[in-house]
């Protein structure tokens, strides 16, 4: 190796380790900054909100005809009902207007990223160099469909494999595959009649720990990122896994899913491959729209 | 990148656990730019904690279009490069007084557990300018483009990459017995 890579070797690699109390400490402060940061944020955005209101002349009469109807509401709480009826109906109009209004609101905050999390926030990631981790292996698989929906949906009918949809997100769907299945599945893809082989990358991650399975689809703006957690629930090999996936600025959590050991997961995207011309089969207009992704999750025990 | 991607995402979206993640991923090739950078520890390790917080505070403000590492291997090149012009317009500290405080690192509470090869390859950086220092850091432990040094100190690319080249010399001159290792 010539000298002046020998130098750049020995300048990138320098060791670093770090006191274990220190790295919590600074941690910790770094996540109260983060909270704190969370909650300033909630309390200006609400004064804005109240600004933006005061600002426009018909957002503040509609706020104005709201406070109104409702105190009308309460006096006449007392009176007759068709008079409540008829402020109940107000009330309604009002808000009404006001949710257009905040959808609207919505608009003027693209920076905010839409987000729906069906999972708690998850435990800080902590490796501790002193624990052998169990590895996780995910062997990945996406596929892209490039025959007609046919032969596919006899295929998952003959083989009972149901895709159900990921709550919330409309765009994916999925499946659980014991191991007879999943061999099905491949040697159906192997074929080549309908879904066609495009990658097979391999995550390796450890236990607890999310790693990214991969981006599929067809660019930047259209590709769905897959991130996943897996966690070894018991000795016999049952194992969590949560998914995430993220397309463009927006994104959600899967409700994690409980698989064995030798089980897999097949998801379909819509949406994501790229757009090629299938004028000629007019019978299947979204085949070229719509991915396959099967994750093999495989568990490799410490030592 | 693209697990960079998600991380961004979901700590915008005030999602703790990625906050942690970035903080874990990057946070030892900070302190060893940063220490690089100014060799001493304490400051240094200021500079990465500061770093950090601020970069937590900003999660509503944040628009990153480069990458992660990139802009907090940045970040730290700017507070290293201001807490050095105050240094430079105190002038106060002794020699003897900067010993101690070097010294005062090895203290068990200090963030960075010192090595031999650390010091060695610190105080040896720290017999190059600071210029040049900057862009031997930047390019060869930060990984950065001399484009994007030069962009980011607002000097030509040809300038830089006399730097780097006046600065692996020096270096290699003062290393010689460790190079050959």
């Amino acid at each position: 190796m010539r000298p002046a890579e020998n130098m750049k070797k020995l300048i990138k690699n320098v060791p670093i380790k770090t006191n274990a109390e220190r790295d919590k400490e600074v941690l910790d402060d770094v996540l109260n900054a983060l909270e704190k940061s969370e909650k300033d944020y909630s309390a200006a955005s609400r004064s804005r909100i109240w600004r933006i209101i005061m600002r426009n002349r018909i957002t503040k009469l509609a706020a104005a005809v709201f406070v109104i109807a409702v105190c009308v509401g309460v006096y006449q709480l007392g009176g007759s009902r068709a008079a409540f009826a008829r402020t109940t109906r107000v009330v309604r109009t009002t808000l009404a207007d006001l949710r257009e209004f905040a959808s609207n609101l919505r608009e003027h905050k693209p920076e905010k990223y839409i987000y729906e999390s069906n999972l708690p926030p998850a435990e800080p990631a902590k490796p501790n160099p002193d624990i052998q981790y169990t590895i996780i292996s995910a062997r990945v698989q996406e596929f892209s469909l490039v025959g007609g929906h046919d032969d596919l949906l006899d295929f998952l009918e003959t083989e009972s494999i149901e895709l159900d949809p990921a709550a919330g997100y409309p765009d994916v769907s999925y499946a659980r595959l014991d191991p007879d299945k999943t061999e099905h599945f491949t040697d159906f893809a192997r074929a080549g009649d309908d879904l066609k082989l495009r990658s097979g990358p391999r995550l390796i991650l450890q236990e607890g720990h999310e790693g990214t399975v991969g981006s599929f689809g067809a660019d930047d703006q259209d590709a769905v990122a897959i991130a996943l957690a897996a966690t070894v629930l018991d000795d016999d090999g049952l194992i969590e896994l949560s998914f995430s996936f993220l397309r463009g600025q927006s994104g959600f959590e899967m409700p994690s899913l409980e698989i064995e050991a030798d089980e897999a997961v097949l998801f379909r995207l819509v949406g994501t491959a790229e757009n090629e011309d299938n004028s000629n089969d007019e019978d299947a207009p979204d085949s070229d729209s719509v991915i396959f992704v099967l994750i093999r999750i495989e568990v490799i025990p410490p030592g | 990148m693209i697990e960079d991607k998600l991380l961004i995402w979901r700590f915008k979206c005030g999602d703790k656990a990625a906050l942690a993640r970035i903080y874990e991923k990057y946070k030892t090739d900070l302190l060893r730019i940063a220490t690089g950078l100014l060799n001493e520890m304490s400051v240094a390790e200021d500079i990465v904690h500061d770093v950090f917080v601020t970069f937590a505070q900003s999660s509503d403000k944040l628009k990153l279009g480069g990458n992660l590492k990139g802009y907090l291997i940045t970040c730290v090149a700017n507070r290293a490069r201001n807490s050095k012009r105050v240094y430079q317009r105190r002038q106060a500290v002794s020699l003897d007084e900067t010993e101690s405080i070097i010294s005062d690192s090895s203290k068990p509470e200090r963030w960075i557990i010192r090595s031999e090869e650390l010091d060695t390859l610190n105080n040896a950086l720290a017999k190059l300018s600071y210029p040049q220092r900057e862009v031997v850091i930047l390019h060869v432990q930060g990984g950065m483009k001399f484009r994007a040094i030069a962009e980011s100190q607002n000097v030509s690319i040809n300038t830089i990459q006399s730097r780097y080249r006046y600065g692996l010399d020096k270096l290699r001159s003062l290393l010689n017995g460790e190079v050959e290792k």
